[in-house]
């Protein structure tokens, strides 16, 4: 329909080009250019106006001509059948030999003009004493008076007077007599005035009459031609319209050489231009929602097939990972036996054992427990991604941590032929960590030291305390790492598990963990290295001050993207054969790693803190698992636990609430 | 050759029990073999069990003074053994130490609410087990 429509308009802008003026216009016409575009020609407005204008002036000029020639002709050609003329004549030849009176022709001239209109003259014939013998009745009827004055011959000594009256009277008005003139030439001054004031009123109204004839006669060929034009502006405007309300168009057509046929030509161009461009853009428009319609589908049964196999991926990760988790914990017994029968045999137990026996013996047991160590790295790793590993943290002392695995560090430095030293000074702080954590940390990092450090060479465990945070150490005269490999080994850390390389042998599982395992303490580890002069690696722990727990806790929360407020309250058991740390026990299963226990300085309530954008949903959830337990084995103290207000705060109010509660130092 | 020494098969000191039962429930025969000499060595008689079921009915039959119970095993779940042996008052208050290859926080806590001691299987396992017994034997000295 739009392609019609369009060749209608093409060929009506073409059929109807204004008759060409100077063939310039049908010449551009008929090749197919930009019509819109094209220029009128110049100063063509201004010629026509200059036209029109001398027309008018002709129109109006031979208009008041005409006017003054029909105004002027009765004047000149009607006096002779004037009735005034003719009276005049009657009075001459009827008064010829009246002495006393002689008219002049002059005279008679002057007053027959004047009396053409609005003057009336009377006659009458007074004697000698001035008593009117006979008058005559006013004009046009002067013939009758004129006759009746001529049955009544004037006697001697009688004059004749003729008088004018101002207006036309029909009334004979007889005395006083307005202005009577016994003279002849009298009578001709004041009709010759008569006659010069006639002219001036004759012309005056011609004037008016040729200016309002000349303002009338080309009125209707003005109004015929701004008919033309605004008809022409109209149809154009009626256009735009459809255009505008995308109604269907009709070609504008406007004959003639007119502006507005110029108008419309460019406009049917243009609009069909448009039209085209619209219809276009229209199927384009199509065209491409249908390659878009086309490509969602294709993406959609991508994305589907893409989903299907990420979730049988899923699957088989899952199946893959729980494969690895069973097998390790299948490796467990066998591990156990052969350590066990290892050292009964190392013991004595199952008879006499030569020394070298027995050091064989104990290769099997380092190489059983380093194998085992192995299983418990890759099993906390697991459960670090699932972030079910329980986090019991309490306060503890340096040597109390060291003391747990010494023996076993010991015993396997020994074998390796290094020396193991601590260097704990005195003084420092009480840590508030999960022991257990902490052991896998230390024992993983002073394992690697033992590994990498020549025989002969020492491995220092040391500890020392700055403004709350407590740092340990684990320092080894091994071949060292330039910087870069330090970095690389830290950038390996952020990457996680996965970036395990096959180059970085060695330093895998283990230091990943002890390096998640510190920031679940709240910690941070760090590695200072020189080649060929050993590396130091150490990690530093919250004291058992609570601000330092706070603030660490805090600097852990803020390390996070989603920088979440942090949830406050306090659990209290509601009966007293609830111990505390059964609640703590509990909490330490239930509560993500991040979040943080305290106990309470009365011994009866422990401290929440937690990251969390909703801290009554939280807690919430705390009294749903505590709710589980109770339906579940009978949980002790399930159902009895009386949770706070949560309190959602910023750092210093969570120290301020929190020193509030327990004062600046946790009791043991 | 080198030179060879002599270990006696029992400890220089007194066993630390005498007279006392121990029941050990393990699917695995390697575990319980390597168990029994050092249990033994504690001066401990050993019942033997590889099933759940079997490991409730030897219990009920020798009234052992301790047991060690494996969570999976053919035939049950030691944790369901134990949960039925602390709703017996005979065994409410007997020493049962739960062996498992597996450190699961719900057992783990379920082990702790049925008062029994949990003790992951390890190369240490032998020393936890003789912690344990070293409690109990001071639990049972000041009960006594």
């Amino acid at each position: 329909m739009g392609r019609s429509m369009l060749a209608t308009t093409n060929t009506t802008a073409r059929i109807s080009p204004p008759a060409a003026v100077d063939g310039s216009v049908s010449t551009r016409l008929d090749r197919d250019e930009n019509l819109c575009l094209r220029e009128l020609p110049p100063r063509r407005m201004e010629h026509r106006f200059w036209k029109l204008l001398c027309c008018m002036i002709a129109a109006q000029a031979s208009a008041a001509l005409v006017v003054l020639v029909v105004l002027q002709l009765p004047w000149r050609t009607g006096h002779r059948h004037d009735p005034m003329h003719s009276f005049a004549q009657s009075l001459q030849s009827t008064l010829q030999d009246t002495q006393n009176l002689r008219v002049n022709p002059a005279a008679r001239r002057a007053l027959m003009h004047a009396t053409g209109t609005d003057a009336i003259v009377y006659a009458a014939i007074v004697d000698a004493r001035g008593d009117v013998l006979l008058e005559s009745g006013a004009t046009p009827i002067a013939h009758d008076a004129l006759r009746a004055l001529a049955r009544h011959r004037p006697n001697h000594g009688s004059s004749l007077r003729i008088g004018l009256l101002p207006s036309r009277n029909q009334q004979i008005i007889r005395a006083p007599l307005a202005e009577e003139f016994e003279t002849g030439s009298e009578l001709i001054l004041v009709a010759e005035e008569l006659a010069a004031q006639r002219s001036v009123q004759d012309g005056f109204v011609a004037i008016v009459c040729g200016v309002f004839l000349a303002l009338i006669v080309p009125f209707p060929f003005a109004c015929r031609r701004f008919r033309q034009w605004t008809r022409g502006l109209h149809d154009v405007h009626a256009g735009v319209r459809c255009l505008a309300l995308d109604k269907p168009l009709k070609p504008v057509v406007i004959k003639g050489d007119s502006e507005a046929a110029y108008l419309a030509i460019a406009f049917n161009d243009m609009a069909s231009r448009l039209i085209a461009g619209k219809n276009e853009l229209i199927d384009t428009n199509r065209r491409l929602e249908m390659r878009v319609a086309e490509r969602t589908e294709e993406l959609h049964i991508a994305n589907e097939k893409l989903e299907k196999q990420n979730c049988k991926l899923e699957e088989l990760t899952e199946t893959a990972l729980r494969f690895t988790d069973d097998v390790a914990h299948d490796f467990r017994t066998p591990l156990a036996v052969v350590m066990e029968f290892a050292s009964i045999m190392s013991d004595g137990i199952g008879g006499t054992v030569t020394e070298e026996h027995e050091q064989f013996l104990r290769h099997i047991i380092h190489a059983t427990s380093d194998l085992s160590r192995l299983v418990d790295d890759y099993l906390d790793s697991s459960k670090l991604r699932a972030r079910t590993l329980r986090v019991d943290r309490r306060p503890h002392t340096v040597d109390e941590i060291l003391d747990a695995i010494w023996p076993t560090l010991q015993s396997r430095a020994e074998c390796r032929g290094i020396t193991l030293a601590r260097d704990v000074p005195p003084g420092i702080p009480r840590v508030f960590v999960d022991a257990q954590m902490i052991d896998r940390a230390i024992m993983n990092l002073a394992a690697n030291a033992i590994k990498f450090s020549p025989e002969g060479c020492a491995v220092l465990l040391g500890a020392s305390s700055d403004s709350g945070m407590v740092t340990i150490s684990v320092k080894d005269q091994g071949p060292g790492m330039s910087e870069a490999e330090c970095e690389q080994l830290f950038a390996r850390f952020r990457q996680g598990s996965e970036g395990r390389r096959p180059d970085m042998k060695g330093f895998g599982l283990g230091l990943s963990i002890a390096q998640e395992m510190v920031r679940i303490n709240l910690g941070s580890i760090t590695v200072s290295s020189r080649p060929r002069q050993g590396s130091t690696f150490s990690f530093t722990l919250p004291s058992d001050r609570t601000e330092t727990i706070v603030a660490m806790f805090m600097d852990r929360v803020l390390e996070r993207a989603d920088q979440r407020p942090i949830g406050f309250f306090r659990v209290r058991p509601t009966s007293p054969e609830i111990s505390l740390d059964s609640i703590m026990d509990w909490l330490a299963a239930t509560l993500y790693t991040e979040d943080v226990q305290i106990r309470g300085q009365d011994e009866d309530e422990v401290l929440l803190l937690g990251a969390t954008t909703n801290a009554a949903r939280w807690r919430d959830r705390l009294y749903a698992e505590a709710a589980s337990y109770r339906s579940g084995a009978g949980h002790p103290f399930a159902g009895t636990l009386e949770f706070s207000d949560p309190i959602t705060l910023d750092h210093d109010r969570v120290l301020e609430a929190v020193v509030a509660r327990i004062g600046t130092r946790s009791p043991s | 050759m080198v030179a060879s020494k002599s270990k006696p098969s029992s400890p220089d000191h007194p066993p630390m029990f005498s007279n006392k039962t121990v029941l050990l429930a393990d699917d695995s025969d390697s575990l319980c073999k390597v168990l029994t000499p050092r249990l033994e060595s504690l001066g401990l008689h050993v019942v033997k069990s590889h099933d759940a079921a079997h490991a409730l009915f030897l219990i009920h039959k020798h009234m052992p003074d301790f047991a060690i119970l494996d969570i999976v095993m053919p035939g049950g779940n030691g944790i369901a053994v134990l949960e039925m042996l602390r709703t017996d008052p005979r065994f409410a208050r007997l020493p049962v130490a739960i062996l498992t290859g597996m450190n699961d926080d719900r057992n783990r806590i379920r082990t702790e609410v049925l008062r029994a001691h949990y003790i992951i299987k390890c190369p240490t396992v032998w020393e936890s087990l003789r912690k344990w017994f070293e409690e109990c034997a001071g639990e049972m000295i000041t009960s006594a």
